[in-house]
């Protein structure tokens, strides 16, 4: 029994040794010889994907789905390991992010959790300005949906009640500074009035607080309440992004509503290492590029609700400045800056 | 009722093909092996075969993925009763009792006892999944924050009842799980509590490292305080011994009854989940059972309840998920998300609009029950006698895989650290004689009262008449007091004895050294109630 | 020599450190916000934990220093030769939880096992050298090549 053992722990000894020189002497060959070619000769050894959340998250999810999707579409040959670094809402992943400057076999997805969580956890220190920006995939358009029997029938319809019942109406979300929070505070600012935010760690607290009565609307991913939609137990109303939800393109968005609020959008992208290697950078955008081109990636999209926005590089980078100064003015408004 | 009988007899002949009768077995199987297997959270295995699943037919990855989580389940118990390890939240009650059980030469039938009450109540809970789903789903979705509010406070209050010999010694430990469990994030105002700057708490602290060091590692530490050089327990050699006696059953019979129904509703609300349903259990199982003075001791009973409940609550948990698209786990939230890449939308047309999807999967967790019993019962004999090695080679294994257990979840060394320290707490417990348990309890239910309370006045704008005006909320205090009232009343008549029994707070002639901890009850629960 | 004493005055002792924590932790609360918006707030619950734990820890000083003596069952602090064993043990295992980041995994629990069977159990057989390469080494094949854990790697690979 333990002889099989010891041979077996001897084989994959021998084995992992063969792996790592056989892959030394890969990195070798591209970092001397060919290495004025255009980049598409670089391949992660052993390439991971980090995740903010747990598994079951959102953007777990989100991200387990992209890469089985390259993995379909033949964008990638080699299976991404997807890693759940959780701590601080994006503060660890960034961290760890940053550990690893100048290495390139670890990248890892963002929303704007990122721009929130230095902004107000104690302790998060690394901000997105101190990681290289990938890639931006796409926008979330969040919705605004109410239960069947509410008498709301417009976003103008909910402002106006809240004016008359300062205090009294409830809003459901996440934690208090994620974006359908956030956007919530923005809409009481500029109208001057003044509702509750109901948190609910789970989305399926929130979609049943909802349905009970408990809360009178929430901000959320189309996916979210798509099924109760369509059991005709929630309405959607409106639209709190500047983009239609390709799934609710009928709901009116807040300018159409003739409200002029600095909303913050929910995006998804890529971030990386500081100081990540030129062609590992080109690698994983293109890799990002040929998804969003696939017919997979266009189902998928269009079925979650997801607005495919490509921008890449330094373009991103730039949004991504443009989004935290939003950020921070919407936290200044929740009073939590 | 009968559309329920047509369509699980459909969904049968779909299971039992050869291609979903494989993938059962294969999700059950691996579902044990890291149930068994200390860390390595059932949310991050489904996730890991997230990716196999594309490959397969809607149905048939569901049933995979359902099998590898109620298959956790099963497995979850065996380090805890044989190593006090509990590797897995909805575990930690089973060590309580099966851990004594195992200390006692019985690890055997405690085993035992796990394998058949899970069989008993999954199969409970599935009945009720089959046929009383969609009335359940109402229920869950009336359960507001204070129907939840007063549920826990029906929870919390049951610390006293895992006190040993001194109350509020429990009540204390009560206190400090409780107060462990604001360390992070506070999700209403995003500020961070007792972090001290490390994003690595800001999460709070993570319960299975707390766990697994308040009982695996201090375990340990004060079991080397002793001579380490035979085997720490007895294993009886007879094979016949090694499985739970007809006395066993019928002692937990009531208990497996019990764990199967609060099981299954309390997994069926989004939020409460298996660890909370198995220590509702447990301390239900002690206060309504004649002999509370064996819980904490080795009660069979002990193990049943929990073990049952988080079974059932398992069954529970795809109530609000096929009936109304609302995952309650993390388990259920990824099969959730296995279904929109199948481009399915589960929600409260799902049952109708998908039978073959359904079906399928509820008839698959019938086989996968059985399989598991089937699978489990022989294996007993062979993890029994892992307690046959003497104990100075066995605890640097307990020690060894307590570290890669914990470390495996989040792989952060800094819950290494956090199960180390806790050790250190634990051992120190043990010697000032102050309970474990009720620490661990307040742990999972503190965070649940506090959120619920607050949420209840978010929503009713800081008045507290929310609590009193509320159908469900007052039934729940109503039973919280039905619970702590009637066991005590019955069990006078029957002892015709003026005095009750020690370590039962009795309500109407309290005698001194009692009245004066049960007033202390009170007090820390009416100051939250109040305020 | 040893010092020899009840649960009574061990427990009076527990409770008056654990009175002094809950000001403690009462004090840390109120940096936290108490209400916000006519709602409880962070500081809510934290700060009625340290309240209350500064009651029952009184409370506990009082009621046992009320029971009388020589009533209570005796309590034993652990003699030199057992501490050192269990504290031993702790600080062995310490040390290997810092260590293990910058060590790995194999060898850091190969010198923690060595450590245990060598030093505390004074185990100085072959037995116990194969025990500390084994027992690691299962482990290690378990999670890290069955089940893909990443554990961590240290200066050589493994």
């Amino acid at each position: 029994m333990s002889d099989t053992r010891m041979a077996r722990a001897l084989t994959s000894c021998a084995l992992v040794a063969l792996l790592t020189s056989a892959c030394g002497l890969q990195t070798d060959e591209s970092d001397g010889g060919a290495g004025a070619q255009d980049g598409e000769e670089f391949e992660p050894q052993d390439p991971e994907i980090l995740v903010h959340t747990g598994p079951g998250g959102g953007s777990d999810i989100f991200v387990r789905d992209v890469v089985s999707m390259m993995r379909e579409e033949n964008v990638i040959s080699s299976n991404w390991s997807v890693r759940n670094e959780e701590a601080g809402e994006g503060a660890g992943a960034m961290s760890y992010l940053l550990e690893r400057q100048g290495e390139t076999d670890t990248i890892s997805a963002m929303t704007t959790t990122w721009l929130t969580t230095p902004q107000t956890i104690e302790g998060a220190s690394v901000t997105v300005n101190d990681l290289t920006a990938v890639a931006g995939l796409i926008i979330e358009p969040e919705v605004m949906a109410v239960s069947a029997d509410s008498p709301y029938e417009s976003l103008t319809d909910f402002i106006e009640d809240a004016e008359s019942k300062p205090g009294e109406l409830v809003q459901t979300g996440g934690s208090t500074t994620e974006v359908g929070a956030l956007n919530g505070a923005a809409l009481q600012a500029e109208t001057g009035t003044d509702w509750q935010f109901l948190s609910f760690e789970e989305v399926g607290q929130r979609v049943t607080a909802l349905l009970n009565g408990d809360a009178d609307m929430m901000f959320g991913s189309a996916q979210d309440f798509a099924s109760q939609v369509d059991a005709g137990k929630l309405e959607i109303i409106a639209t709190i992004s500047p983009d239609p939800s390709p799934v609710f393109p009928d709901a009116p968005t807040v300018e159409d509503e003739g409200y002029d609020v600095g909303l913050v959008p929910q995006v998804r992208g890529v971030m990386a290492p500081p100081d990540i290697p030129e062609e590992a950078l080109t690698y994983y955008q293109d890799a990002f590029t040929q998804l969003l081109e696939t017919d997979s990636w266009k189902e998928y999209s269009e079925t979650n609700g997801l607005v495919t926005q490509l921008r890449v590089g330094e373009e991103w980078q730039s949004f991504l400045a443009e989004q935290n100064d939003r950020v921070a003015e919407a936290l200044e408004s929740a009073d939590l800056g | 009722m009968t559309e329920a009988l047509q369509g699980l007899s459909g969904g049968f002949a779909a299971a039992l093909t050869m291609t979903n009768l494989f993938w059962v077995i294969f999700g059950v199987v691996a579902g044990t092996t890291i149930g068994v297997l200390p860390g390595l959270g059932t949310p991050a295995t489904i996730a890991i075969l997230l990716p196999l699943s594309v490959n397969l037919e809607p149905a048939t990855a569901l049933i995979m993925m359902a099998g590898i989580y109620y298959g956790s389940k099963y497995g979850g118990s065996t380090t805890s009763i044989l190593l006090n390890i509990p590797g897995e939240d909805a575990s930690v009650v089973t060590a309580i009792d099966g851990y004594q059980m195992a200390k006692q030469g019985r690890a055997g039938p405690a085993l035992g006892i796990a394998a058949i009450g899970s069989f008993v109540a999954g199969t409970v809970g599935l009945l009720g999944l089959t046929f009383l789903a969609p009335a359940v789903a109402d229920l869950a979705v009336i359960f507001g924050p204070p129907e939840y509010t007063a549920l826990m406070a029906v929870g919390l209050s049951m610390v006293v009842l895992l006190a040993g010999r001194s109350q509020i010694k429990a009540i204390i430990a009560g206190l400090g799980g409780f107060l462990l469990s604001t360390i992070g994030i506070d999700l209403f105002s995003g500020s961070t509590r007792f972090t001290m700057e490390r994003i690595e708490l800001a999460n709070g602290v993570e319960f299975v490292a707390l766990c697994i060091g308040l009982f695996a590692i201090a375990e340990v530490m004060v079991n080397v305080e002793a001579k380490t050089g035979r085997s720490l327990f007895q294993v009886p050699g007879r094979v016949r011994d090694l499985f739970p006696k007809r006395r066993d059953l019928v002692e937990s019979a009531g208990a497996i009854g019990q764990g199967s129904i609060v099981g299954f509703f309390v997994g069926a609300l989004p939020g409460a989940g298996s660890t909370v349903a198995s220590f509702v259990s447990y301390t239900l199982a002690k206060r309504l059972s004649r002999h509370p003075e064996k819980y904490g001791k080795g009660s069979i009973a002990g193990v049943a309840a929990p073990e049952a409940a988080n079974n059932s609550a398992t069954a529970g948990s795809f109530v609000p998920l096929l009936t109304l698209g609302i995952p309650g786990s993390a388990s259920t939230a990824i099969m959730l998300g296995a279904l929109f890449v199948y481009g399915l939308q589960p929600g409260p047309r799902f049952f109708t609009e998908n039978p073959d999807v359904v079906w399928p999967i509820i008839a698959s967790m019938y086989i996968g029950n059985v399989v598991l019993v089937l699978l489990n019962l022989p294996m007993i004999p062979v993890f029994a006698s892992i307690l046959r090695i003497p104990y100075h080679i066995l605890y640097p294994g307990i020690i060894v895989i307590s570290v890669v257990g914990v470390y495996s979840l989040n792989t952060s060394l800094f819950d290494v650290w956090l199960l180390v320290i806790f050790g250190l707490l634990g051992y120190v417990m043990r010697k000032a004689d102050f309970p474990t348990a009720p620490m661990v309890l307040a742990f999972v239910l503190g965070p649940l009262f506090e959120r619920s309370l607050r949420r209840s006045l978010v929503i009713s704008q800081g008045d507290p008449d929310i609590f009193v005006t509320r159908p469900w909320a007052v039934a729940f205090l109503v039973l919280a007091v039905l619970i702590f009232v009637v066991p005590a009343l019955l069990r006078r008549r029957e002892r015709a004895e003026p005095e009750p029994a020690p370590g039962e707070p009795s309500p109407n002639t309290p005698s001194q050294q009692e009245g004066e901890d049960a007033d202390a009850t009170d007090v820390v629960l009416d100051e939250k109630h109040e305020q | 020599m040893r010092w020899v004493a009840t649960f009574r005055e061990a427990d009076a002792v527990s409770g008056g450190i654990l009175a002094v924590f809950g000001v403690f932790v009462l004090f840390q609360s109120l940096q936290l916000r108490f209400y916000i918006e006519g709602v409880p707030g962070p500081g809510f619950f934290p700060a009625l934990l340290g309240i209350a734990l500064m009651v029952t820890g009184v409370a506990l000083v009082v009621t046992r220093l009320r029971t009388p003596r020589g009533t209570a069952e005796e309590f034993r602090l652990p003699g030199r030769h057992e501490a050192m064993r269990s504290l031993g043990l702790w600080v062995a295992v310490m040390a290997a939880a810092l260590l293990v980041g910058s060590l790995g995994f194999l060898l850091t629990m190969f010198l923690l096992v060595a450590v245990i069977l060598f030093v505390i159990e004074r185990r100085r057989g072959l037995s116990s050298v194969i025990t500390a390469i084994a027992v690691p080494l299962l482990v290690w094949l378990l999670f890290a090549e069955l089940l893909q854990v990443r554990l961590p790697a240290g200066p050589f690979g493994s």
